[in-house]
């Protein structure tokens, strides 16, 4: 069974208990990606009444409630409180996944000798957030129970705060059954056109034969019925946690020059990367946070690299990039840099890698004697050995835009 | 004392990707795959014809002429067929 815990409006909740004198107002967050235009991110219910909604802009919702207060958001404090909250319900079960902050699945496959039903344990996991946590922040927290991430995420978006819905692995194809289509976890543009096509719910969906489903959407047609049936049962997959390696760089006059944050980034990312702590791993996942001038908040950008990477070049241009599109709302007092997820260790990647900056994107094109890697040189050398020929083949195109697939691309014998 | 065939020279040949292979078909009366039957696997029925093409090319030399149909079969898995209009024979490719 897994167990959703979800806390709506974490960040706003999470402001309101931080400044106890706003709980009684009409308060917004205002979004941490828009720069350019501000909009609104998380709404009181106070403001919600008042017509303000997400994702307005902020002139519109201070018109509609002139009395609107609105808060820069804080994403170092938020994600500081997220990481304290799976701390303490790591100590419920170690089998936790994090889904977003206040947001987080549990697995609690054998815990009904220690906690007792399914009911208990997720009244028990509640207890342990408000042990731990004070009441405004977790009062609201929805706690659903099913079999599989899904079926709980459903079970615990219908609860009502502090009272779990614990759905039994006879009970999940019903209770499925009658939640709207657009909660399938398939792509969008399947969803608009099943609504488009009069599919309500995923009872409406059942009644689809399958092999018609697979002809209009493929193999994501196949899966909907799965997750709609209850028959696709997702796991919690408890959380690597990795141990980041955290650089920083205290400024001893504010920076606001994008030049200056420039230069001290390159200098964050050679020390990250030079740390004994990230040696023999590539980097997936780095974060950029400040703590701005003046008690003024602080700024966070988070980047996923498509392909792992030791590259300092490589890295910097990402948080470049991303400091680009999304810049601090102020002045730089403190530079942080973490790297937050790594690959697999890159003895396993050095096949491919390239000594020089051509990285894996040239893979395949210009494999000429001078460029292939030692490691696959040396591989080759050991599979001739053992076979009497290298059992190497690289991709060639021969007529890529024939009109006759197999005249397109052909494999040819690669002895480096 | 005879000597076999090297055998590191079958390995030195160019290798076309994506090569047509022979499959079993049953047609409908209007000439349209119905039954796909894939070597070594029980025969599957045709569910769907999502897309159809036809190619006729190399007139000059050894003609090709080919109707190819991408179906889906009723346990869901989706292939790409074509039709020799030559020879009448059935194939499946990955196109």
């Amino acid at each position: 069974m897994a167990l959703c815990l979800w806390l709506p409006t974490f960040e706003l909740r999470l402001e309101l208990v931080r400044f106890p004198e706003l709980d009684t107002t009409s308060v917004a967050l205002l979004s941490p990606d828009d720069r350019a235009i501000h909009t609104v991110w998380q709404v009181s219910e106070r403001a919600y009444e008042s017509g303000v909604r997400p994702g307005q802009r902020v002139s519109q919702a201070v018109s509609l409630c002139p009395s609107l207060t609105l808060l820069e958001p804080d994403p170092a404090h938020y994600d500081a409180a997220d990481e304290a909250m799976m701390d303490a319900l790591a100590e419920f079960t170690p089998v936790l996944e994090p889904a977003g902050r206040g947001w987080a699945f549990l697995g609690t496959d054998g815990l009904e000798r220690l906690f007792g039903s399914p009911l208990r344990q997720a009244e028990r996991a509640l207890e342990t957030l408000f042990r731990v946590f004070p009441p405004p922040l977790v009062a609201s927290t929805r706690a659903g129970m099913a079999p599989g991430k899904f079926g709980a995420w459903l079970a615990a978006s219908s609860a009502r705060p502090g009272s779990p819905v614990v759905v039994s692995p006879e009970k999940l194809p019903a209770f499925l059954a009658a939640s709207p289509v657009h909660t399938l976890p398939v792509n969008g543009t399947m969803l608009q056109r099943l609504e488009r096509l009069g599919i309500r719910t995923l009872k409406d969906l059942l009644a689809l034969p399958e092999p018609a489903l697979v002809a209009q959407f493929g193999e994501e047609g196949r899966s909907a019925l799965a997750w709609a049936a209850g028959r696709r049962i997702d796991p919690v997959r408890p959380r690597r946690r990795p141990e980041p390696v955290r650089v920083s760089m205290d400024f001893p006059v504010p920076v606001g020059m994008v030049q200056t944050l420039h230069g001290s980034l390159d200098r964050l990312v050679e020390r990250a990367l030079s740390r004994p702590g990230r040696r023999g791993r590539s980097v997936v996942a780095v974060r950029l946070s400040a703590r701005l001038e003046g008690g003024g908040g602080s700024w966070t950008v988070d980047v996923v690299l498509r392909e792992a990477t030791t590259q300092q070049s490589r890295l910097a241009a990402h948080l470049k990039g991303k400091m680009a599109v999304s810049p601090p709302s102020g002045a730089v007092e403190t530079l942080v840099l973490e790297l937050t997820d790594f690959g697999s260790p890159t003895t396993q990647q050095d096949l491919f890698a390239r000594s020089d900056s051509g990285g894996r994107g040239r893979a395949g094109r210009d494999l000429s004697r001078d460029e292939v890697p030692p490691s696959l040189r040396e591989a080759a050398r050991e599979l001739k050995l053992r076979l009497g020929h290298a059992p190497l083949y690289r991709v060639v195109e021969v007529d890529p835009w024939s009109r006759i697939p197999e005249r397109r691309h052909a494999l040819m014998s690669f002895d480096p | 004392m005879t000597s076999g065939p090297d055998p590191a020279s079958a390995h030195q040949r160019l290798r076309a990707l994506g090569r047509p292979q022979p499959v079993e078909v049953r047609t409908d009366d209007h000439g349209e795959p119905c039954f796909v039957r894939l070597r070594g696997r029980p025969a599957r029925r045709v569910e769907a014809i999502r897309e159809r093409w036809r190619i006729d090319d190399e007139w000059w030399r050894e003609a090709i002429s080919r109707e190819y149909r991408a179906v889906v079969l009723d346990d869901g898995a989706a292939l790409t067929l074509y039709e020799d209009l030559l020879t009448g024979s059935w194939y499946v490719q990955k196109a």
